[in-house]
């Protein structure tokens, strides 16, 4: 008598299912049940108990077969979107750990982070100017032209004059400071909140440049000089827009003028040939028309300086400040929330993976269930 | 008979031999037994992941039982199972009787 050979029998079986990735307790329990009636109804007929049993076990079928049908079922089923998703009910653990793990592990790490802190500068930009920064329309692309002013020089002479990176200054490329300079520099263009007060209004341009360190301090000071910095050279640039147009009516006068010289001396022959008579109104148009040309182009001249006078007055008040920079009492961030929801989706993403890797039933010859 | 052949009808024969009262799955394979007369023999441990699948798909309610003082995982036909089971029968009559008129029928 071997009343070890059921128990055998299960054992072999829950290897078998656990080899298919099946892990279900139910059949093992419906397995054993089956064999103690199976065995019961044997002794019934009479037979000894090792016979009722082998009887049994035979009638039963090899753990193989049997849990081959049970995971050709479960293949079946676990085919498409939904089978996808029992798939991974199945494994939860294999999802859930990692993903929790992740997310731990990247929360303390979010803790080792160098806090940042961030200031602002708030300016407006004066509608009256005529600029190109201004006038442009989209936000994105108004960001964009603020930014194309803070070029690679003024950035270096920022990091130089305010001390910022003093420790990686010796050690990193400049250009890759002022790469990271840049990624540390906000610059937003401002839209008034659907839920809020209507600031700024509609035909206001309100921007805001932020800069990022770790240091507050510094954050404040590196703000405002980017804020400078974007006055200053928005207000050359623009100078030297304005001025070319007065700069080609003094080319033009002075191409006239040197005509005007070579009239005169004309006239002056003429005269000294003529001998103190009258000059002829044909000798004279050529010089009278030099000379109508020469006084309009003047004019348009001093017409050109004044308008030039005036816009410089308009360029000088292009961005106003109105809100300066101050010293950041909050940190902005590392924003540890998103770190940490960074971690869990890539622990979710190598949960899944090692669920998709670890299929049941691979390995499993199809042809066994058919047996 | 054959197992494949067996196979093809096994889900209607399930359902037939819970319909007059709730059984656990030794006496479900008991009954098939006795009603063919011995004919549909099969490796026992294979009906099961039968039935659990009739059970997923709501043909079949189990729910586990003490049965002469030992728990049994006790199957029963469901109202879904019933409309499966009257249809699966009107088909089947249908083709036996089809095929015995062919088979049978004078040469």
């Amino acid at each position: 008598m071997s009343p070890g050979m059921i128990d055998e029998y299960i054992g072999r079986l829950e290897r078998e299912l656990r080899r298919r990735g099946l892990d279900d307790p139910r059949i093992l329990a419906e397995a054993r049940e089956h064999l103690a009636d199976a065995v019961e109804e044997g002794r019934q007929r009479g037979l000894s108990v090792d016979e009722a049993e082998q009887e049994a076990l035979e009638r039963f079928g090899a753990p193989a077969i049997v849990a081959a049908a049970h995971a050709d079922e479960e293949r079946s089923r676990m085919t498409g979107f939904s089978g996808a998703l029992g798939r991974a009910w199945q494994r939860k653990w294999w999802i859930l750990v990692p993903t929790v793990a992740a997310a731990i592990a990247t929360s303390v790490a979010s803790n080792y982070l160098p806090t940042r802190y961030r200031a602002d500068v708030r300016m407006i930009v004066v509608s009256n100017a005529q600029s190109a920064v201004a006038l442009t329309s989209d936000a994105a692309d108004f960001e964009r032209s603020i930014e194309a002013l803070l070029s690679r020089n003024l950035l270096e002479a920022v990091i130089r004059d305010t001390g910022l990176y003093r420790e990686k200054l010796d050690r990193v490329r400049m250009s890759d400071l002022i790469e990271q300079m840049r990624g540390d520099i906000s610059i937003t263009s401002l839209t008034p909140a659907p839920d809020g007060p209507p600031w700024p209004p509609r035909a206001v341009r309100a921007f805001e440049i932020g800069f990022a360190a770790a240091d507050p301090e510094q954050a404040k000071q590196v703000t405002e000089r980017l804020a400078s910095v974007v006055i200053d050279e928005n207000l050359k640039q623009e100078a030297k827009r304005v001025g070319s147009a007065t700069r080609s009516l003094e080319l033009q006068i002075e191409e006239v003028r040197e005509e005007l010289v070579k009239q005169e001396k004309k006239m002056k022959d003429l005269r000294a040939a003529a001998g103190g008579r009258a000059l002829s109104p044909a000798d004279l148009i050529p010089y009278d028309a030099v000379t109508e040309q020469y006084k309009a182009l003047s004019a348009r001249l001093i017409d050109a300086k004044v308008a030039e006078a005036v816009k410089r007055r308009q360029i000088g008040e292009q961005f106003r400040i109105i809100d300066a920079a101050t010293v950041p009492e909050t940190p902005d961030g590392p924003g540890r929330l998103r770190v940490t929801l960074i971690g869990a989706l890539i622990g979710l993403l190598l949960g899944l993976a090692l669920v998709m890797f670890r299929r049941p039933s691979s390995g499993v010859p199809p042809t066994l269930a058919e047996a | 008979m054959n197992a494949e052949t067996l196979k093809g009808h096994l889900d209607m024969l399930l359902l037939a031999a819970v319909r007059a009262e709730p059984l656990h799955g030794y006496a479900i394979v008991e009954r098939l037994r006795v009603r063919s007369a011995g004919a549909f023999d099969l490796s026992e441990g294979t009906l099961y992941p039968a039935l659990h699948r009739l059970e997923r798909a709501a043909l079949l309610a189990s729910r586990w039982s003490e049965v002469n003082g030992r728990r049994r995982r006790v199957y029963q036909l469901t109202r879904k199972g019933e409309r499966a089971l009257a249809q699966r029968q009107g088909e089947w009559r249908e083709f036996s009787r089809a095929v015995e008129a062919v088979v049978e029928g004078p040469a």
